[in-house]
């Protein structure tokens, strides 16, 4: 385990990676199934769906929060979940007393390998939660399983919008397979907030532009969620392009989004959302009665504001202390 | 994919004269291949949303420096002629664009020549001021000035036009002297499908436009072409017919490096006279100009990104004709070669960094060679080059959190001009939430033209003493040092912006004509360049902007000046070549159901008139536009109806003020 949490460090060299991954197979190999709890360590395996920096720091994350505030041993096992359907295929699946998915593909690999512990899902967006769950597709052994969400509340989103752009705007949202079911909430905030709502609803990403174009030349602002026909790496220049040529400022859901010129993002930092999830854990096995939670959105959240774009459109934030005041509330978490 | 062949057989057949064709053939060929695509790429991935689409990077698209910077911290003053101030203008021709920016005369040396000057004009070309397409200069090295109609560019395509009202040579290059027009045209990403226009009117107004844009994976193209023609002036000999194509391609290698390529083309057939010389007779020319562009952006980070630019222009006037008969000679009609090549090719390195929270730093190297071939202007059938290189840098930095320094300098070197280091310098302090106070100086050089460095104009006839020009040495760039004291406000609950500015310009060094003794000249006399003229130019600038939302606006722009010249040749005083006052308003008015009803009134005051020193009453133009776009599942269709000059106001005068009351019917459809 010391190895492991070496070469997370050093997560950058590809060769000790791929040390690390001979080195977990030995490990599950050799591993003894009985060892758990018996001394009240508490054994946790992460499957991450990628081999990437944010799923590493949210692994590190997580170990460095146990260990600083648990007062149970920890054990961690980290498996890339493309190992994890090798690992079934040879009949050698890790034990473990919780296990961790971090991610969409993460979640897809434990299905197949029908655990009979608790499973956390983590990073994992609430409409892909749902929608395996409804289909199925989760693992969830005795109905212990829970998630904590990487997509934001809309509640929260509204709240943040009023405080950036005021009452009374003409919202436009575009929605997608991914995205329309929210729709309903959409309404209801938006009649709260006396937000002017406007939607349209896209099937694929050729009704784009013509939706676009229809709901910019309605709105003061665009809102953006999360759906992979409407928001992907080929359909954000032209977003981002359109919605700056209809001078509509952009609320958009990742950091990359504000760095690519949204005017602002309201999103959690991996890091937010393994210590959350750390908190959870930590629960969990602190006390033997109490289940998993509930399904949660993040706690804790950051607002990326575009400067550059923002001065363009001629918004002037600096002027909205209750934004400011939010924005400072949420960097101070 | 059918409509894709019909354009591009339409393409074939209307827009391409033959040279053009073998141009663009291979082009447009490989963008056939590109609009059929094997299959399109099905991505069968997975339906459900991933959490990559929160933690992913994503290509910058709007970065710091593709943004236009804040008007209340750009270091001289700025007007942006934006995309809905040019439809609601109902202008036709480029130039007339400048006419909604502060301080900008728009006159006509004949139909479709038009002569752009900012507070003042000297002459028929617009010398004086800088003149980009997407940050390729586009004056003519030649003679100097715009040679408007012949771009390879449509109105439609213009994004936005930024419009900086003082010299500024470290942020735009040489001859960036009393002012500079940047024209921003439209990424290639915003304009997909198929568009069509027409514009039909008096005078012959005769326009029909079509572009089509589309993808090929992380490739966004548009191809535009128009056919152009009306009759120019009643008593002018001066139709003209235009075709014109242009591409542009915009390609996203990867999430840090972007390619930007354009291509263009402009074939012209123009009639010509000339009013004040009895020698030249009603003839016809023919003109072609085209360019090659390419960028190359590779981004940093959101504020830091470095580019390379190359392109290459090429102007052609192929203005020869036999002059009427001359009774002195006996009836012989002299032929008159005033053809004139000028070809430019320009690289440019440009770097923005960050080095500082509070310091943004640019700073890059360029070279051009301009080339010119005029037998009858310069004397020779060889080319004569004017190769330059220039060294620029830029600073903004935050002295405070209130005060933004910006620092420039360039230096550059010529043939045609020398040594000369441009610097400048501006502090711009909000004083007040959306209150800005700006002072600046800036000085900057416009160095002589081909023509104006080694003249040698002959008339044409093979006898020792028939020099009209000569080179008589030493022509030095003209120099402008300009002052302004500035206020830019906002005031957002009344939805307006202000800008107001004092200026006071030092022109030195101007060049100008004059005669003197010269034995080889016709009459023992010839004329010569030299820097003969200075001027001081003083005056007040205030344009204001009301924008309520909801598409509707209203712009208006005073300015009043005072010219003082010192004339050393005494042809007509430097006082008379700006009008001390001007003003443009612009009112749209957006009545819902797609109606959309707009008004533009420009003036300009008394001054002299172009090539002449004879003074000319005050301008008055006033241009209504009414539209109608429907909107429908499959297209938009927009049908606008224009008068220009409605009250037909304009004053007897050799060369025309102003055109003729116009109407024009314009009808558009576009494809989603």
């Amino acid at each position: 385990m010391q190895l492991l949490f070496e070469v997370h460090k050093h997560r950058s060299d590809i060769l000790l990676k791929g040390l690390l991954a001979l080195a977990s197979v030995a490990l599950l190999l050799f591993a003894n199934p009985g060892v758990a709890r018996d001394d009240g360590t508490v054994n946790l395996v992460f499957v991450h769906s990628q081999t990437s920096a944010p799923y590493l720091n949210f692994i590190e994350k997580v170990q460095r929060e146990l260990q600083a505030g648990s007062r149970f041993p920890v054990h961690t096992l980290s498996l890339p979940a493309s190992q994890l359907d090798e690992e079934r295929s040879t009949g050698t699946t890790p034990s473990a007393d919780m296990i961790v998915a971090l991610g969409k593909q993460a979640a897809r690999a434990i299905q197949q390998w029908q655990p009979d512990v608790p499973v956390l899902y983590a990073l994992i967006p609430r409409t892909t939660y749902d929608s395996l769950g409804k289909s199925g597709d989760l693992a969830c052994p005795g109905k212990q399983c829970t998630a904590i969400y990487i997509d934001q509340p809309l509640q929260r989103i509204f709240h943040i919008l009023t405080a950036a752009f005021g009452k009374q705007q003409r919202l436009g949202v575009v929605l997608g397979p991914a995205s329309s079911w929210q729709q309903d909430a959409l309404v209801k905030l938006a009649g709260q907030t006396g937000y002017a709502l406007h939607t349209v609803k896209i099937h694929e990403r050729d009704e784009l532009l013509p939706a676009l174009d229809g709901i910019l030349k309605q709105s003061d602002l665009l809102l953006s969620l999360a759906d992979p026909v409407v928001y992907n790496r080929r359909t954000a220049k032209s977003i981002l392009l359109t919605t700056y040529r209809y001078k509509v400022p952009v609320v958009a859901y990742s950091r990359a989004y504000a760095d690519a010129g949204a005017t602002l993002s309201v999103f959690s930092t991996p890091g937010q959302i393994a210590r959350q999830t750390a908190s959870v854990i930590r629960d969990f096995f602190s006390s033997h009665e109490q289940g998993l939670p509930q399904p949660q959105y993040p706690e804790h959240y950051k607002i990326r504001v575009n400067r550059h774009v923002a001065d363009s459109l001629g918004l002037d934030f600096e002027n909205k202390p209750e934004f400011q005041s939010i924005i400072k509330e949420a960097d101070d978490e | 994919m059918g409509i894709l062949s019909l354009f591009f057989r339409v393409l074939q057949r209307r827009a391409l004269a033959p040279g053009l064709r073998q141009l663009f053939a291979p082009l447009g060929f490989a963008l056939l291949l590109l609009a059929f695509p094997p299959l399109a790429s099905a991505e069968t991935e997975d339906e459900l949303l991933s959490e990559e689409a929160f933690l992913g990077d994503l290509p910058v698209v709007l970065s710091a420096s593709r943004l236009p910077q804040s008007l209340a911290n750009a270091p001289i003053a700025t007007t942006i002629i934006d995309r809905e101030m040019i439809v609601a203008s109902g202008f036709t021709e480029i130039p007339d664009l400048l006419r909604l920016a502060p301080g900008f005369i728009v006159n006509y040396d004949n139909g479709y020549r038009q002569a752009v000057g900012y507070h003042m004009l000297v002459d028929r070309y617009s010398r004086q001021m800088q003149m980009l397409v997407d940050g390729r200069s586009v004056y003519e090295p030649a003679l100097g000035g715009v040679a408007w109609a012949d771009l390879p560019l449509t109105i439609d395509d213009i994004e936005r036009i930024e419009v900086i009202r003082g010299p500024n040579a470290s942020s735009y290059g040489a001859n960036s002297f009393t002012s500079i027009v940047n024209i921003i045209t439209r990424n290639a990403v915003l304009d997909r499908g198929l568009m069509l226009k027409t514009n039909l009117g008096s005078d012959g107004l005769s326009e029909g436009f079509l572009r089509y844009g589309g993808n090929y994976g992380n490739l966004d193209y548009r191809v535009s072409t128009a056919y152009r023609e009306n009759n120019g002036f009643e008593d002018r000999h001066d139709d003209m017919q235009v075709k014109l194509i242009s591409v542009r391609g915009d390609y996203q290698l990867d999430l840090d490096n972007t390619f930007m390529v354009q291509l263009g083309h402009n074939s012209g057939s123009k009639d010509a006279d000339n009013v004040f010389d009895d020698l030249v007779p009603d003839y016809n020319k023919n003109t072609y100009s085209q360019f090659q562009q390419v960028k190359w952006t590779h981004t940093l980070s959101a504020d830091q990104e470095f580019s390379f630019q190359f392109y290459h222009n090429q102007n052609k006037n192929i203005n020869d004709f036999y002059s009427t008969p001359v009774p002195a000679l006996g009836g012989i009609q002299l032929y008159m070669d005033e053809r004139v090549t000028s070809d430019r090719w320009d690289a440019e390195f440009q770097n923005i960094l960050k080095p500082l929270q509070s310091l943004r730093l640019v700073w890059g190297l360029g070279a051009r060679k301009d080339e010119v071939n005029a037998p009858m202007f310069l004397n020779t059938t060889n080319g004569v080059d004017n190769d330059s290189w220039r060294v620029f840098s830029n600073l903004e930095y935050y002295l405070t959190g209130k005060t933004l320094l910006n620092i420039g300098v360039m230096y550059e070197d010529s043939d045609t001009g020398g040594a000369n280091t441009s610097p400048r310098a501006s502090i711009n302090h909000h004083f007040r939430k959306n209150h800005t106070l700006r002072l600046a100086a800036s000085r900057a050089y416009r160095d002589p033209f081909v023509f104006e460095e080694s003249p040698d104009y002959r008339f044409p006839l093979a006898i020792p003493n028939n020099v009209l020009l000569f080179d008589a040495g030493n022509v030095d760039s003209e120099r402008i040092t300009s002052y302004e004291i500035g206020y830019v406000g906002n005031f957002p609950k009344i939805h307006t912006s202000l800008d107001a500015r004092y200026f006071y310009d030092e022109l030195d060094d101007l060049i100008a004509y004059d005669k003197t003794a010269y034995p080889l000249g016709l009459d023992g006399t010839a004329q010569f360049f030299g820097n003969l003229n200075n001027a001081r130019i003083k005056g007040i600038e205030v344009s204001a902007q009301y924008r309520p939302g909801n598409g509707n606006r209203l712009n208006i722009s005073y300015t009043h000046q005072d010219i003082n010249g010192e004339d050393v040749t005494r042809r007509g005083g430097y006082e008379d070549t700006g009008p001390s006052d001007m003003l443009n308003i612009l009112a749209v008015r957006d009545f819902g159901g797609g109606y959309t009803a707009s008004i533009g009134y420009y003036y300009l005051s008394k001054m002299k008139e172009l090539a002449t020193n004879d003074i000319r009453s005050g301008q008055n133009r006033t241009d209504i536009r009414v539209a109608r776009t429907v909107a429908a599942a499959r297209q938009d269709i927009t049908f606008a109806c224009v008068v220009q000059n409605l009250f037909d106001d304009s004053e007897d005068t050799r060369l025309e003020n102003n055109i003729n009351r116009r109407i024009y019917g314009s009808i558009t459809v576009s494809f989603k």
